[in-house]
């Protein structure tokens, strides 16, 4: 999509890369955005590598994880917010513009194992008292960035970039 | 019949209930009623019966209870974005009978398409001027094969009124509506 409306060799310029960085930074962005709605702007680096190497497919040059990081760093000077952070084991790439808050960061953090949390678990394993569990979880739901389930007895606060398997 | 491959989400638990956050919601249900199209189209399915559907793999759950109150919702959203005219999936979809909501047409293809698709299917099988009872069309071996073979009977109806409205077929009633028969008039 910015392809089209892009000048290569001004953008490459500008953000001092060569066209590998630059083409592969615009695919970055257009994936990104394209699962924002249902992952609120976080997406595991492995995962976004997946998803990179198939809309590349076979005749596209091979790519990294390095590569990406290098790339999403490059798209700095573009704002938007486009970061590789930790999150417990995991890197993620996140394209949305705002800080996770200490809160926010542990309990994706303690979702990590089983991609979901229940509220039990957080106020059991963080001490925590169930009205900051709540508005943790709130503030999670209203990022976009978990789901609920109420099918279970517990409600249970999914998180689809933790979610193996939610590639197309 | 080779299965319906379902895409991912459809293994996310959450997927089968309605999510608070607004713009996911709007994610969701459109993700729902593409794989409700899609599952239709390959099925071969006309028409929806809710009731029955909750039991089949489509809308299949672990714990009821919660997702009829699920599916409620979504039918209120798919109301709203393919049976109203707001969206531009509108047409895709028909509440029958339209007072009681319990069922529905999904027009996976909208009956202009079916219209399209069976006056094509008469001229090169130069079925022009000829007479056929709806059955034939629906079920007879010239069919077979077409996308229409085994087409619901009012989808069928649907469709040949939009060529008797352009003047390209005339419907001659009989006391059953399988034999009603339908003349289609040749253009050379």
């Amino acid at each position: 999509m910015c392809g089209k409306i892009a000048n290569k060799g001004f953008w490459a310029e500008l953000l001092g890369v060569g066209d590998f960085y630059y083409e592969l930074g615009i695919q970055i962005i257009d994936l990104c955005l394209s699962k924002r709605d249902r992952n609120g702007g976080l997406v595991e680096l492995g995962e976004l590598k997946r998803n990179l190497e198939r809309i590349r497919g076979s005749v596209g040059q091979e790519i990294s994880e390095d590569d990406i990081v290098r790339s999403i760093k490059t798209l700095k000077p573009l704002g938007g917010g486009f970061e590789v952070i930790q999150i417990g084991e995991r890197k993620m790439v996140r394209s949305v513009p705002h800080e996770f808050s200490t809160d926010q960061a542990t309990l994706l953090e303690l979702a990590q194992t089983q991609s979901f949390i229940t509220k039990e678990m957080v106020i059991i394993e963080k001490g925590w008292s169930k009205e900051r569990a709540d508005d943790a979880i709130d503030k999670l739901l209203s990022e976009g960035l978990c789901w609920v389930d109420y099918q279970s007895e517990t409600a249970e606060y999914w998180i689809p970039s933790f979610f193996a398997g939610l590639n197309d | 019949m080779s299965a319906f491959a379902f895409p991912s989400i459809y293994n996310f638990p959450p997927f089968f209930t309605q999510q608070p956050n607004e713009a996911t919601w709007q994610t969701q249900a459109q993700l729902w009623i593409s794989i409700i199209l899609a599952y239709c189209r390959f099925h071969k399915i006309h028409r929806l019966d809710l009731s029955d559907a909750l039991t089949t793999e489509l809308f299949y759950n672990k714990s009821i209870n919660p997702f009829i109150d699920f599916l409620r919702e979504l039918c209120r959203e798919a109301e709203a974005r393919i049976i109203t005219k707001h969206y531009k999936d509108d047409g895709l979809a028909e509440w029958d009978p339209p007072n009681k909501k319990t069922s529905a047409f999904i027009y996976w293809k909208k009956p202009e398409e079916w219209a399209t698709s069976i006056s094509n299917w008469v001229s090169e099988n130069g079925l022009n001027n000829s007479i056929m009872t709806l059955y034939e069309i629906a079920h007879g071996e010239a069919s077979e094969g077409t996308d229409f073979y085994e087409i619901d009977q009012t989808v069928l109806l649907k469709a040949l009124d939009v060529l008797v409205k352009k003047g390209e077929a005339q419907t001659l009633h009989a006391t059953n509506a399988e034999e009603m028969g339908v003349k289609f008039f040749g253009s050379g």
